[in-house]
């Protein structure tokens, strides 16, 4: 169910109010586990049975490897996790270009592309249960005893769909405790579920308009329209994901429940490992901790585990070329970063530290290109147009204008009132203040029912 | 000190304070917009927000339909001042103008129910012009969901607050017709599309009358419905039915119709209005019933206007002045 429609907040209300009537956290959990999976199969019934099977796999898998240290169990549970992952989003990408391949040397062996669907979340979930699985065999926690408060941390409503990717040991010990109301956490829980999803109704979607709009016909494009199509599509997916993130968090802070944050202004980056640490950090966590330091990280041929990880990272935001280029574009960035030393006039200053956030945000945005456009071609004709002659001008939209210079004035505040409980600290005025422009938002521009962006991935 | 005091406030009384404050300012929200639920729908659309605009006078005598040559041409109270000087029997009149950018023959139909009720209503004049024929509809209503999903039904229901069911009101596009809508409304004739024209006549500016006004120079073609049957291309053909039938549901309410083609600069190429829409004008009249004055055919100077097809201040002056004598001839039923 999408967090951004009404069926959602009408269940959504009940099921708070409920959770807080029952005395027992037993009773609490499994209230958490039918409203989860009422949520997710609301969108796809048939791919319940997907994530009740992975939840039962897991749950045995882990108490398995809590008797059993080894290796090859490790290697085979993890296997099979990704051997799910890899059916549902790989296997059509792996046969069409394996039969494009063949054609290629003239081998006319028809790879038949199965005709499978993608479960909402799957690249998320099968993360979270390799790095429990990852976790356990390394004995950084204790496999869980109960199938009950798994089944929860496995498939916890505002973080199953797209994240963020909560580690076992962050969320397994708060369902152990008895959960108590905190009256300043439910508070903090309600401004972050508005101020999310105002991000996601009245900017992600707003500039989505201009950015479809753009990458619809690059051919078409004036210079400065495919510049800014491509500004409107780098805020979008900011506040797209960040909105969803933020409402993830905040939905979890109303059942008393704490996640991590996802986002910490990426824009604001001096460098890509820098907008790294910043951007999806969950993710960025999981691929350091279960890619990158395992190829050998910093110790071993940094550059190549760089381009290894970040690759990979592209392949799992989707199956297609367009990604793995993205990822390889990142990884190449990232290794160069580290060799080439910082340049002399990249000084450590107000104006030194503003060059390098422009640099690193124009480059963000033109490998955004590939992370948006549909085909490898496609992006080179976007790239064509946004570096190549001849350069022609129009007149840019001032809305587009207007939304893109507030949103971008606007975000380090926002920001701000979103950790450390900042906004309930706030006067209540403030509170008010700052309610009325995400209710405001969220009142206008509610209506154009576009998907979040990483339900995708 | 401020800060101090708000944390000394336990965290329930705060979190209780916040969410008051907030279904507070909503209910408030829904108060206004359900009171003035008329304006807030008129702000969704330009057309709704003439309409809306027009029922803030307590008297509309004389109405103008059309798009924005109308909208930016025509000074109802130049017009209703010329009215009284050439006939006294229609000295105070009240007129507005209630044409609008992107006006189109759709629209027009769909909004003309609500003049035609307007109590005192005596004459409407309607623009007849490319634009006005060959726009594209622009409807206003959002479609109400019918399919039967849980989500449509409760969208369905919540469109029963007006804060739901108006909210495209508070659209930044739209945004700007609020305070004309709810403040100015009263005081404005309809051409005032700029903020400082509205608030110069909120403020009691009058605008000045024509200096120089030639009664030949802006003497127009008129087409009357006593004009002989022409023959019409298939498109133009369904146009005059539609128009003829726009005419006759307002005559049928005992309004006085006539159609106006606005003046053209002679820059403004091609412009059908002074030759290959000739025969639908005089089609329009016969089978409307009423007169069809064609303003396009005078060579105009630039000087009338801010663009080709657009008067600025003297020309809309100018326009207004010359509307009134046939308007006149309108109201004295000849």
């Amino acid at each position: 169910m999408l967090f951004n429609s009404l069926a959602f907040f009408a269940l959504l209300l009940p099921t708070v109010a409920l959770y807080w009537s029952l005395p027992w956290q037993k009773g609490r959990l499994w209230l958490l586990l039918a409203a989860s999976l009422f949520f997710y199969g609301y969108h796809h019934w048939p791919s319940v049975f997907l994530l009740l099977f992975t939840i039962g796999f897991n749950f045995m898998a882990g108490r398995i490897q809590q008797r059993r240290q080894s290796w090859p169990l490790l290697w085979a549970v993890v296997g099979a996790d990704l051997s799910l992952l890899f059916w549902f989003k790989y296997a059509a990408f792996i046969a069409a270009n394996v039969n494009a391949a063949l054609a290629l040397v003239g081998v006319s062996l028809d790879v038949p592309v199965p005709p499978v669907f993608l479960p909402l979340g799957i690249s998320f979930f099968t993360f979270q249960v390799v790095a429990y699985q990852i976790d356990v065999h390394r004995r950084e926690i204790e496999a869980e005893p109960s199938l009950l408060r798994f089944a929860v941390f496995k498939c916890f409503f505002p973080q199953l769909i797209a994240g963020p990717i909560v580690r076992a040991k962050a969320l397994l010990p708060q369902l152990r405790d008895a959960i108590r109301f905190d009256a300043a956490g439910f508070h903090q829980g309600l401004w972050l579920v508005l101020a999310g999803l105002a991000l996601k109704i009245g900017v992600a979607d707003v500039l989505a308009q201009f950015a479809d709009e753009a990458f619809r016909a690059p051919g078409t494009l004036t210079t400065i329209g495919a510049w800014t199509g491509l500004y409107a599509y780098a805020f979008q997916l900011y506040a797209d994901f960040w909105g969803y993130s933020t409402m993830a968090v905040g939905l979890a802070a109303l059942f008393g429940l704490e996640l991590p944050l996802n986002f910490d202004t990426p824009y604001a980056a001096t460098s890509l490992q820098d907008f790294w640490r910043r951007w999806h950090i969950t993710l960025s966590v999981w691929f350091r901790d279960h890619v990158y330091i395992p190829l050998g990280g910093n110790r071993h041929r940094p550059g190549l585990n760089l381009l290894l990880t970040m690759t990979l990272a592209g392949l799992w935001h989707g199956s297609g070329w367009t990604f793995v280029v993205w990822g390889l574009g990142h990884g190449l960035w990232l290794a160069l970063e580290r060799r080439i030393p910082s340049l002399p006039f990249f000084t450590d200053n107000r104006a030194g530290r503003l060059l390098r956030l422009v640099l690193v945000f124009h480059g963000v945005c033109l490998l955004w290109v590939l992370f948006r456009a549909p085909t490898l071609a496609a992006a080179g004709e976007y790239f064509a147009r946004l570096l190549s002659p001849p350069y022609n001008f129009s007149k840019v939209p001032s809305a587009l204008v207007s939304w893109l210079v507030v949103f971008a004035l606007a975000q380090q505040s926002v920001a701000w009132t979103l950790v450390d409980r900042r906004f309930v600290k706030l006067p209540l005025k403030a509170q008010w203040a700052l309610a009325s422009v995400a209710i405001y938002l969220i009142l206008a521009y509610a209506g154009a029912k576009v998907d979040f962006i990483y339900f995708n991935f | 000190m401020k800060t101090r005091r708000n944390q000394t406030i336990p965290p329930t009384w705060r979190l209780v304070a916040f969410v008051a404050g907030v279904a507070l300012l909503l209910c408030a929200l829904e108060f206004l917009v359900r009171h003035k639920a008329a304006l807030f729908e008129g702000a969704s659309h330009r057309a709704l927000a003439k309409a809306a605009m027009s029922e803030t006078h307590p008297r509309v005598d004389l109405l103008f339909l059309g798009t924005s040559r109308t909208q930016d041409g025509v000074s109802p109270a130049l017009v209703t001042r010329a009215l009284g000087e050439l006939a006294p029997a229609l000295e105070g009149f009240h007129g507005y103008n209630a044409a609008f950018t992107g006006s189109s023959l759709d629209t027009l139909r769909s909004i003309a129910p609500r003049y035609q009720t307007r109590e005192g209503l005596g004459a409407v004049i309607i623009e007849l012009s490319d634009p006005q024929i060959s726009n594209d509809p622009s409807p206003w209503e959002q479609a109400v969901p019918t399919s039967v999903t849980f989500e449509d039904k409760l969208a369905r229901q919540l469109r029963k607050l007006a804060l739901i069911r108006y909210r495209t009101a508070f659209l930044s596009d739209n945004l700007g017709r609020l305070p004309a809508l709810l403040l100015f409304a009263p005081s404005l004739g309809g051409w005032e599309t700029r903020g400082v024209d509205q608030v110069a006549s909120w403020l009691g500016r009058k605008e000045p009358a024509a200096t120089d006004f030639d009664a030949r120079l802006w003497a127009p073609e008129v087409f009357t419905p006593a004009a002989p049957p022409r023959k019409l291309t298939a498109a133009h053909d369904i146009v005059a039915t539609r128009l003829a039938d726009l005419a006759r549901s307002f005559m049928d309410h005992g309004i006085r119709v006539a159609f106006a083609v606005p003046p053209l600069t002679r820059r403004w190429q091609p412009a059908p209005e002074r030759d290959e829409m000739r025969p639908l004008f005089s089609e329009v009249a016969r089978r409307g019933g009423c007169e069809v004055w064609n303003y396009a055919a005078l060579p105009l100077l630039d000087d009338f206007s801010r663009d080709s097809s657009h008067l600025n201040s003297r020309g809309r002056a100018h326009w207004s002045r010359a509307l009134a004598q046939p308007i006149a001839r309108l109201f004295e039923g000849r």
